[in-house]
């Protein structure tokens, strides 16, 4: 499989400049820290469900055409749980895509995957509709934290999922975990990352837990929660001495930090995910999915729109049936607020990002940045590589309130 | 409305703050029909937005009510608002000047205040016939016998003739009007002599001008008459003649003894200040109604904006505040800390706060405000003298030969409880004591005079005191001059730089522990940045404290897949909108706040 992405010239990194989010918001039970569309039911509508997403993709495409012609470089099944959905159904949305768009030779198809046995004997399924790389939403190997942060699974199976996936044929693995969680150590959290590592994974996305309203799309149980005082989350100190901690362990096997999050061995960065961070176009289907697209011709400052489809999933089941779009909202994007994407995600990259550059491409001057950034080198928060800023390990901690300063 | 000024009574209300001045005035307008149910506002004289929220009134305003009295006949009583704030003493005495009498309303559960002591003096330096109010009977700690004795022992007038009465419950409001109408005498003065009336308020309006009210003591002020402003002889043409019942209805004439509006084109509220005499440019007054004097600030701050592009916002803002507020004074400044912005001078602290308050809420401006200073007199080493009333404008410290701040004489009443906090409030803020005196046969009651510096007086004194005493303790003052004192100017740096909008001159004794307390505050006030940060604070080159504060270690979005950029954005730029709010002084970005931190030391 050749996984060779175009590179980001303002950036450095390989990423899709096209990909399509497909959403399946179901869910056997919801996890109290999600704030992505869920929907718990007892009955999944597995065919209806693919069957209005390609419907969605139907009245999408007939608004806009031109689609069509552009080639998309990665696929992401995201969820909810998409191993929920019968690899019969996931090979019909595959397909239904690849006839109405085009897909590139060697694009990445990702698939989110619950690290259970009963999910894990679909992966030969996944694997055989086009699916080659999968993503197990692990989260720790240990029980408790399993259990504080709702999850269903134990460590042990999630192990045995991973050796599931390899014996499917999957090349690529990548699994989702999270530290800084209520009641953890940073023994724990060095001792989750260890045992991560040694499986020996492509990629491993591993986010400090976020809690806070603020942050969230909706408020979910955990934030609630923390607002009344009944959750204390580990102090800020101790959360960067376990990114730290969690760096190291996974360095030692060859898993390099290539965003804030993200670890993966040279030339396994997610392209998908890639797009988000560099301004690259994706188009959305599925419940609560949002999408984005430029509109403004190629060598013009870009500007295009984002939306958002309907949260609750008959809601949107029934609009794609009926052929509209199935959106909840839609927002226009300026140069100047593609510009401080551009900017604040290209700095959560470890290629770090041509800011100079990105401040012309979006029509903003460089020269009043000059002097923070300077100020950023100068206090060890940010280095320059060439024309590329990079934030150091201290300044990805702060890698927010370093954005504010340079938008 | 009656042709003679017998039938006319002009009169004010004097009261402490919160014993209940609005609520009665209130009260006597709706009981002489002059405000109906539908029009009744509550405390409907101060009209101000940020009057009512504080509970304070400003301005004087001035109300005529027509009432008829038991006698059967028609009398037309003109109320008199006065403002019942220290910083507004002038305006008070000049108010108090345009009427015959005062109703001077105590509160039964309080007793005699020192401010309103001082009002009522004020009042008897006028000749006004006083008639006690005894407010807020309806209160189970209302104690009437005692405050009528009080009446009588602390001022010295009858307690006998006192009206008890509650405003919130209406009591006592008709024998309130009967005694107004009966004590009150009725306003002197020949409607045909030469012209001479008192401004006692002016305010700039939009499409008028500025607008004066008057008190006519003598002749008759009338349209299209040509006037005279005693103070700087400039003529104006009367345009508009007019009386608030209570809103403005325009009047031929005013005659002496009537209070009303008089609009003369004038365009610069310095040109009719309060307390000057108007009188007929052909046939003026052989004297000037005495006592005008120029109302001057005793207290002035820095304004800055916070983002220098409001810069010209702010200058326009102040030229408008300015033109309905004659006390105020600015001039541009510029700081090396801060950029451009205006040197403000106020009456007093609450001036200041209140102005600061109406440039950000009417003009939506984003504004610092440094620590407010009193106006030092410096002579240097060849004898010049010179006034300095901002830090960062000091000279050298081997340049002043004197170093002199200005004194107050304080009055301060004080229940007996609470006289020993209250000496040691006025001892730890330097204060001389001059005198100290018992009230009344009962004892409960002292009066301590004090020579205080008006810089430990004017920050938060009167806040201290209250709280030292309850809120029983009242306080008077009077400018006193100047003594020489010893005196430093503290430097606050930032990372070694010195801040100049942070300096504040302090007594030598204190340098230290202010040095000590302004940092401590500033470590509190400046949220953690993204370097450490260091609070020196310095006298000369000397540092004499440090605090530290911390970088912030984690400040990061985990989780940015997905494509819901949208809200990471949002919540970015609001992080962005938040810096706004904050001036960035090198690297360091300081909230607003922190300017005025180094007053707000606690002790």
């Amino acid at each position: 499989m050749d996984f060779a992405g175009p590179i980001d010239p303002l950036t450095g990194t390989a990423a899709a400049r096209f990909g399509l989010y497909v959403h399946f918001p179901y869910c056997l039970s919801k996890c109290p820290y999600c704030d992505f569309a869920v929907a718990v039911v007892r009955q999944v509508p597995e065919e209806r469900y693919a069957r209005a997403v390609l419907a969605e993709l139907d009245t999408r495409l007939a608004a806009e055409p031109s689609l069509r012609e552009r080639s998309l470089e990665s696929i992401f099944l995201g969820g909810g749980t998409p191993s929920l959905w019968h690899p019969r159904w996931v090979a019909l949305v595959l397909e239904g895509v690849a006839a109405r768009l085009k897909v590139a030779p060697g694009a990445e198809i990702s698939l989110e995957a619950n690290p259970s046995v009963a999910d894990a004997e679909r992966f030969a399924g996944y694997r055989a509709a086009g699916v080659n790389r999968v993503s197990l939403g692990v989260q720790s190997f240990e029980d408790s934290l399993l259990k504080a942060l709702g999850r269903e699974h134990t460590g042990p199976e999630a192990v045995a999922a991973y050796e599931m996936a390899r014996r499917a044929g999957f090349d690529v693995v990548s699994m989702d975990f999270i530290y800084g969680v209520h009641g953890q150590t940073r023994a724990q959290a060095e001792s989750d990352a260890r045992r991560a590592a040694a499986l020996g994974p492509e990629h491993l996305s591993t986010y400090a837990l976020t809690v806070d309203r603020e942050s969230l799309a909706v408020a979910t149980p955990l934030s609630r929660q923390l607002d009344k005082g009944e959750v204390v989350l580990p102090p800020d100190e101790e959360v960067v001495e376990m990114t730290k901690a969690i760096r190291d362990a996974y360095g030692e096997h060859g898993l390099l930090r290539y965003e804030i999050s993200n670890h993966a061995r040279p030339g396994y960065g997610s392209r998908h995910n890639a797009l988000y961070w560099t301004g690259g176009e994706y188009l959305a289907l599925g419940v609560g999915a949002t999408g984005m697209l430029l509109t403004s011709a190629p060598g013009e400052r870009p500007s295009g729109y984002r939306y958002v489809n309907l949260r609750g999933s008959d809601a949107y089941m029934r609009a794609a049936e009926e052929g509209t779009l199935p959106e909840s909202s839609r927002e226009e994007l300026s140069p100047l607020e593609l510009f401080e994407e551009r900017l604040a995600m290209g700095l959560r990259l470890r290629s770090g990002v041509d800011w100079a550059a990105v401040c012309t491409r979006y029509g903003q001057d460089p020269e009043p940045r000059r002097k923070e950034i300077a100020r950023l080198v100068q206090h060890g928060l940010a280095r320059l590589d060439g024309p590329r800023l990079v934030l150091t390990e201290a300044g990805a901690d702060v890698h927010s309130a370093i954005s504010a300063r340079l938008l | 409305m009656p042709a003679d000024n017998a039938h006319i009574r002009n009169f004010s209300i004097i009261a402490h703050i919160d014993h209940g001045k609005s609520t009665l005035a209130d009260r006597l307008l709706g009981a002489t029909g002059t405000v109906t149910k539908r029009e009744a506002q509550d405390q409907f004289l101060d009209n101000m937005e940020l009057e009512r929220e504080r509970g304070i009134t400003i301005k004087a305003q001035s109300v005529r009510m027509n009432y008829t009295a038991n006698d059967g006949q028609k009398y037309v009583l003109n109320l008199i608002d006065t403002p019942g704030h220290v910083d507004f003493a002038y305006e008070v005495s000049r108010s108090l000047a345009a009427c015959e009498g005062a109703l001077l309303v105590v509160d039964a559960t309080q007793g005699v205040e020192a401010q309103t002591l001082a009002n009522v003096y004020m009042a008897l330096d006028h000749n006004l016939e006083i008639i006690p109010v005894i407010n807020k009977i309806d209160l189970p700690s209302a104690d009437v016998d005692r405050t009528r004795t009080e009446i009588e022992d602390v001022i010295g007038i009858d307690g006998s003739s006192a009206v008890p009465a509650s405003a919130k419950e209406g009591i006592g409001i008709k024998e309130i009007l009967e005694a107004v109408v009966k004590s009150v005498p009725p306003p002197s003065g020949d409607p045909a002599a030469p012209l001479r009336a008192l401004i006692f308020d002016s305010w700039y309006d939009n499409y008028r001008g500025v607008v004066t009210l008057v008190r006519v003591l003598e002749g008759t002020l009338k349209l299209k008459q040509k006037i005279k402003l005693w103070s700087n002889n400039k003529t104006f043409e009367v345009q508009e003649l007019g009386v608030f019942s209570p809103f403005s209805r325009p009047v031929p004439q005013l005659i002496a003894g009537e209070v009303g509006v008089l609009v003369a084109n004038v365009k610069e509220l310095q040109d009719a200040k309060v307390g000057d005499t108007v009188t007929e440019e052909l046939r003026p007054t052989d004297a000037p109604f005495p006592g005008f004097k120029e109302v001057k600030p005793m207290v002035f701050s820095g304004i800055f904006p916070v983002d220098s592009e409001q810069y010209e916002g702010l200058r326009d803002a102040l030229a408008k505040l300015k033109l309905n507020d004659a006390a105020f004074t600015y001039e541009p400044e510029s700081s090396t800390a801060l950029g451009f912005g205006f040197r403000c001078g106020y009456l007093g602290l609450l001036h200041m706060e209140i102005v600061q308050e109406r440039l950000e809420r009417e003009y939506n401006l984003s504004l610092i405000t440094t620590a407010p200073s009193v106006v030092y007199r410096i002579t240097d080493s060849q004898g010049a003298v010179m006034h300095v009333d901002n830090p960062a404008k000091l000279p050298p410290v081997q340049k002043i030969a004197k170093f002199e701040e200005p004194v107050l004489t304080c009055h301060i009443h004080v229940p007996n409880d609470y006289l020993g906090a209250v000496l040691k409030l006025c001892q730890d803020r330097r204060g001389v004591q001059k005198d100290m005196k018992y009230l009344g046969s009962s004892g409960t009651r002292v009066q301590v005079t004090y020579e205080m510096p008006l810089a430990e007086v004017v920050f938060d004194f009167f806040d201290k005191l209250k709280s030292v005493t309850r809120g029983y303790a009242s306080l008077d003052y009077e400018l006193a001059g100047y003594v020489e004192a010893d005196l430093v100017r503290l430097d606050i740096l930032i990372n070694g730089d010195p801040v100049d909008a942070l300096s504040v001159i302090v007594h030598k004794e204190r340098a230290y522990q202010r040095g000590r307390e302004v940092c401590q505050k500033l470590k509190e006030v400046i949220p953690k940045q993204m370097y450490e940060v260091a609070i020196q604070g310095a006298i000369g080159a000397k540092i004499i404290s440090r605090e530290t504060i911390s970088a912030i270690r984690k400040n990061v979005l985990a989780k940015c897949y997905g494509g819901d950029i949208s809200r990471k954005r949002k919540l970015l730029e609001k992080q962005k909108e938040g810096k706004k709010r904050m001036k960035q002084v090198g690297s360091v970005e300081i909230p607003q706040e922190a300017f005025l931190a180094v007053l707000k030391t606690e002790e």
